[in-house]
């Protein structure tokens, strides 16, 4: 087991509104979560010292992440605009995915660099389409995949649901119970871009298709926002406002599977089951000690191969799981207990965390899963830069 | 509107790691680099072995021989240059000489309904422009 189980802790969440396309600017909406979160946690940006994030936007083609405040907020100009340029002991940035910066963050305070660490995600949507490969020639990794059009991550998450449906003889509305209950979900959640929406399973077979077997409503919808979350020891936030969440451990993956395409069904699920083991050693848990999942969502299928792979189901048998409910609140085993990403909108993992945050800490209003006393994250696809994380009640 | 306005595909530009490979494209040869230490095939052709960690490696002609291991079909275009192509079926084969040795790649004369896991199929060579070809895959005669 983990030597700093349930020593560090969660202490604070904020949100910035979640808009299509904002009209301020990422920076202020940026300051707006990590404020947020401070006050959440009862505690002021003199307090800070120390930040966290990984700046990457995430765009395919096209100009990405190259104005300061407008589609990147990198930590060292974000501890400028807080005005804690030469408060902040430590900063963290990485080329992997947020959830790494939570890893970071954590290691950063039990090591005694910082005391109270913002960790936060800010995405932006940029002009035109997200996904816009314009360019005349494909180079790196991309020339082995644009050239045959296969340059969006809808179409690699495409090929992976397309051969889970083979190949155990599911179809599409197999899993319109499932998306439709996640946005009910969201319905309950204040922050989703979805509240206010609801939408009827029968609306799922017919969605616009944007790579088949992958629809509009399989994929989470890209926002202008962020979502901060403030860290700091279990026994310092205990102090706090807030009840702690206690991160009882985490595990990371450097799966990196074939080449020749981003996604494939196989690694991925070799890639969560190279993590489970070492999450479960971690944290001296099983999956029968889950109460609620916060599976990553940014594409429908995810939440399968993550099922699981986890150990949560045989492989093959997660979307009979959910499209007969037992991934529902007041199911077996709830999941996306929030609307996930699908619900809430494209925040790269910070959705998931919150969620497992808000579960374990009695803060989840009507979508409380009761006494929820362990919550699991897990963020990506399963392969290299994913994450897992339990998280635990405290007391 | 002429020719040279119609927008491309985006093309492939070869690096020193990548250039063997399009060259043997050039060629109507489909190559793999092979790992001289532990004989494992790279796709996309990699610096070290990612199986045994070895460097020397080395570009070997293959059968190009595949079956389907899935497919997506795109209605609308993924960059303008597939404008004039839709619908577009994207595939990942996977290669007979081994295992998840995968490659995306279109697949043509096949309509998108006779698609299937396992599909026979081999290498059909699109010579784009003088200097580039593209590997595609269409379903295997015999």
């Amino acid at each position: 087991m983990w030597d700093f189980r349930n020593k560090v802790a969660v202490a604070g969440v904020g949100y910035s509104k979640l808009e299509r396309r904002s009209d301020r600017t990422l920076a202020a909406l940026t300051l707006e979560a990590c404020d947020a979160a401070l006050a959440d946690a009862g505690l002021r940006r003199s307090d800070l010292d120390g930040i966290a994030t990984s700046p990457a936007m995430p765009r395919y083609g096209g100009r990405k992440g190259v104005d300061e405040g407008i589609d990147v907020v990198t930590p060292w100009y974000l501890a400028g605009l807080l005005g804690r340029a030469s408060g902040v002991q430590w900063i963290g940035s990485t080329n992997g995915m947020v959830t790494q910066s939570l890893i970071d963050g954590a290691l950063a305070i039990i090591g005694g660099l910082c005391d109270h660490v913002l960790v936060y995600r800010a995405l932006h949507v940029p002009e035109g389409r997200y996904v816009n490969f314009e360019s005349s020639h494909a180079v790196g990794s991309d020339q082995y995949l644009a050239p045959y059009g296969f340059s969006m991550p809808p179409a690699w998450a495409a090929v992976v649901l397309r051969r889970y449906f083979e190949l155990y003889g599911y179809e599409r509305s197999d899993f319109a119970h499932y998306i439709a209950n996640n946005r009910a979900n969201a319905q309950l959640n204040p922050n989703a871009y979805w509240r206010g929406k609801p939408m009827a399973a029968e609306d799922y077979p017919g969605a616009r298709m944007i790579a088949d077997p992958i629809s509009i409503l399989d994929c989470d919808i890209p926002v202008d926002g962020c979502c901060a979350l403030i860290l700091t020891s279990a026994e310092r936030a205990r102090h706090l406002r807030r009840p702690p969440a206690l991160l009882t451990g985490f595990a990371a993956s450097a799966w990196q599977g074939a080449g020749g395409t981003p996604m494939n069904m196989e690694d991925m699920w070799d890639g969560a089951k190279d993590v489970a083991p070492r999450l479960w050693d971690a944290t001296g848990m099983s999956p029968a000690d889950v109460d609620t999942a916060q599976l990553y969502d940014g594409f429908s299928v995810l939440v399968l191969t993550w099922l699981e792979g986890m150990g949560f189901c045989r492989d093959g048998e997660g979307l009979a799981f959910l499209r007969d409910g037992h991934g529902d609140l007041g199911g077996r085993l709830p999941i996306n207990t929030g609307g996930g990403a699908l619900g809430e909108g494209r925040l790269h993992g910070m959705t998931q965390l919150a969620e497992a945050v808000a579960q374990v800490t009695d803060r989840a209003s009507e979508r409380q899963v009761p006494g929820a006393a362990h919550s699991l994250a897990t963020i990506s696809n399963g392969l290299a830069k994913s994450t897992a994380f339990l998280f635990s009640r405290d007391g | 509107m002429p020719d040279s306005m119609v927008p491309q595909r985006p093309l492939p530009l070869p690096d020193p790691l990548s250039e063997p490979f399009w060259a043997g494209a050039r060629r109507h040869e489909l190559h793999m680099r092979k790992c001289d230490a532990c004989g494992i095939l790279a796709y996309p052709p990699e610096i070290a072995c990612r199986a045994c960690g070895g460097s020397e490696a080395r570009f070997v002609p293959v059968s190009g021989r595949a079956t389907l291991h899935s497919w997506t079909v795109l209605h609308e275009p993924p960059s303008p240059g597939f404008r004039d192509r839709l619908p577009v079926i994207l595939a990942v084969v996977e290669l007979e000489e081994q295992a998840r040795l995968l490659m995306s790649a279109n697949l043509v004369d096949i309509a998108p309904g006779d698609l299937r896991i396992g599909l026979p199929l081999e290498t059909r060579f699109e010579d784009v422009t003088d200097d580039c070809t593209l590997v595609q895959f269409a379903p295997a005669e015999r």
